[in-house]
């Protein structure tokens, strides 16, 4: 097997191929080892100072990236967009540049705008991640939740998996496509049209309205979190009418003739997208995502570090 | 002075002379003859056209000049070097500086700056006081001091209340309006078309919708107003067959497009390259073929360059902050006879950015 990605950052799954992927998993299977040790560090990175660089508020991604960069041994900043000087009207670049004029070797950001990670790998100099740019992508959480499924079902391909919830405003739901359809699963879109993009079947994905109908198809089911906070309208009438619609219940999963596997990028809006008991049952692997998220990441970095010239 | 032109071919369709070879003589700046053997005399600059074509000066519909308020962008001097780097003699100057041209000592303004300038800048005034879609400008005013048509640039007029009233009282006064069609609460990411290629990299694009709900009710009020009205810089297949409807039901529409919607389509937004971005997004492939297909039959009756300069600060930067426009009243004509040359025949081309212009700002 290779064992060099094919990019020099990590911008989008778009960018990886098949190759990159079963690198990136391979390599976490070795960090989830490590990090089940009682000593749970490795010097990899030690003398790489990495950077994460928020422009949009995160907790989990963002303690999941400073774990695997510290599991790693590397030196870590952390940047807030509201303790920054993006507010007195400095640029992007003028704000990377001056990180990077003291020695910081590798870049994680999130942005809430699409395509900022990409504009931003053409104008400095420096190995980026992309921890989420706008609804765009989110490849490590793309990269967690593949490497899950692969972990409880031993295969990627083939498997059918539904995204359900805001599709419009997801770039989880964007980059799972792009990854789960690269690794040979199928895969599905479920939730109100009005948070449906209209040319998402273009991307290779159909389009369910029926919530018990998908999870009849399904294998894995997706629970995207409603983001209210993204919707500058209301595309349904209250959160009551959305779980009722496309709430994940306990009792809709025990009516389904088989087992299928349940998953959420967090955080869990309880009662929401999912009730308490389908999230906390067995069916769940919600807490194995989060453990999975820091070896995936401890993956990436390493893989990318070692492309430093 | 007097100027012999030998051996040039005339393109204007409207002309008798039109795709014949002939000789031109001008007599001080005016035409005096046009045959087929004009023999020289004493004192005549005699310049050999061989093989060249010859037409009325070309006339962009559509520039930004940014002044006054925005000279670093671009200024009437360097605008017009532009223009006249591309061919052009005429442009109409689109009202959106800062301050906006909605007065009479504004359209003055330019006037007396204009005089020193190597292209005729005419000059398009605000439709409503300050460009702000609330209550009319004073047009007469603005006429009487110059202006020869009325618009409020890319700033769509939402209320059409307001609509009827400036198609009204723009017949009343007899001047050409100018309408950009767009419904604000269909619009989301500027500069985005809605499209699988923009679903891919995660825009929440403005669909053609937009565009064409506004040319409809833009339609209906030029009809029921029975004003002649101006569509500039549709985008969408749709559209174009809205406008083709409408000619063919009489209503007193004219339109034009930009030229880059005529080239770029809306892949290069994958890049987030910020110069790609421009209102009426780029569209879908589909689209330039529907809009080609419009110049081709006269639904469409101008291109124009919608040359709107922008510094790099505002291009530099996230897509989504970036600030829309591209220039191109220097490259319009490379552009169609580099690109569009198997569409569109050289007097097609010409009708566009000569006769038909000046037809409708008549």
């Amino acid at each position: 097997m290779n064992n060099k990605l094919s990019v020099q950052h990590l911008l989008g799954i778009k960018d990886l191929n098949k190759a990159d992927i079963e690198l990136i998993f391979s390599t976490a299977d070795n960090f989830k080892d490590v990090i089940n040790r009682p000593i749970k560090k490795v010097p990899s990175l030690r003398d790489i100072t990495v950077v994460n660089l928020f422009f949009e508020n995160s907790t989990r991604t963002r303690l999941s990236f400073e774990l695997a960069e510290k599991r790693l041994s590397a030196d870590v900043l952390n940047f807030t967009a509201s303790s920054s000087s993006v507010s007195k009207g400095e640029t992007l670049i003028d704000t990377v540049n001056n990180i990077l004029a003291m020695k910081v070797d590798m870049i994680v950001m999130r942005h809430p705008k699409v395509g900022a990670p990409h504009f931003l790998s053409k104008h400095v100099k420096s190995i980026i991640i992309n921890a989420g740019d706008g609804a765009h992508e989110h490849p490590t959480q793309a990269l967690l939740d593949a490497f899950s499924i692969r972990e409880k079902l031993g295969n990627v391909e083939g498997k059918k998996v539904v995204i359900v919830g805001d599709i419009l405003h997801s770039r989880v739901a964007l980059s799972n496509i792009f990854c789960l359809k690269m690794l040979g699963a199928q895969v599905k879109v479920c939730g109100p049209l009005t948070l449906i993009p209209k040319y998402i079947e273009e991307l290779g994905v159909t389009v369910e309205t029926n919530l018990m109908k998908a999870l009849q198809w399904c294998d894995v089911a997706n629970m995207l979190r409603i983001q209210l906070e993204r919707q500058d309208t209301k595309y349904f009438p209250s959160l009551r009418e959305y779980s009722q619609l496309y709430g994940l219940t306990k009792q809709r999963l025990d009516s389904l003739d088989k087992e299928i596997v349940v998953m959420h990028p967090g955080p869990i809006n309880r009662g929401v997208e999912i009730t308490t008991d389908a999230a906390d049952s067995h069916h769940s692997i919600i807490l194995n995502q989060v453990e999975n998220g820091v070896a995936i990441r401890m993956a990436v970095l390493y893989l990318l570090a070692a492309e430093k010239p | 002075m007097i100027l012999l032109i030998k051996n040039i071919t005339v393109i204007d369709a409207a002309s008798s002379y039109h795709m014949q070879c002939v000789d031109i003589l001008i007599r001080d700046g005016i035409i005096s003859d046009i045959s087929k053997n004009i023999a020289s005399e004493k004192n005549v600059i005699v310049y050999d056209g061989g093989g060249k074509h010859i037409s009325a000066g070309w006339f962009d519909m559509r520039v930004n000049f940014c002044e006054p308020g925005n000279e670093h962008k671009e200024d009437l001097h360097s605008g017009c070097e532009a223009a006249a780097a591309g061919g052009f003699t005429d442009v109409l100057l689109m009202p959106s500086t800062q301050p906006p041209i909605d007065n009479k000592a504004q359209v003055e303004f330019i006037k007396n700056k204009a005089q020193e300038l190597n292209v005729e800048i005419h000059i398009a005034g605000c439709m409503t006081a300050k460009r702000e879609g609330q209550e009319l400008a004073e047009l007469n005013d603005m006429k009487q001091a110059g202006a020869i048509a009325f618009t409020d640039d890319k700033r769509a007029i939402n209320n059409l209340h307001l609509m009827q009233i400036i198609s009204t009282y723009a017949k009343n006064i007899d001047v050409p309006i100018i309408h950009f069609c767009e419904e604000k609460s269909l619009t989301h990411t500027v500069g985005v078309n809605e499209s699988a290629t923009t679903t891919s990299v995660g825009f929440k694009g403005t669909p053609s919708l937009s565009e064409e709900m506004a040319i409809q009710r833009t339609l209906s009020i030029a009809e029921y107003t029975n004003t002649p009205i101006h569509i500039s810089c549709i985008s969408t297949s749709n559209s174009v067959d809205l406008i083709r409807q409408a000619k063919a039901k009489k209503i007193m529409v004219t339109c034009d497009v930009a030229i880059h919607n005529l080239i770029l389509d809306d892949a290069h937004i994958k890049t987030f390259d910020a110069n790609f971005k421009v209102a009426p997004p780029m569209r879908s492939k589909k689209d330039i073929d529907a809009l080609i297909e419009g110049l081709k039959d006269g639904t469409i009756d101008c291109i124009v360059s919608d040359h709107t300069p922008q510094d790099i600060e505002s291009k530099r930067v996230e897509f989504e902050f970036a600030l829309p426009g591209i220039i191109g009243t220097q490259i319009l004509f490379g552009l169609v006879h580099t690109y569009l040359y198997q569409h569109l025949t050289l007097d097609v081309l010409l009708q566009k950015i000569t006769s038909n212009p000046r037809n409708i700002l008549k």
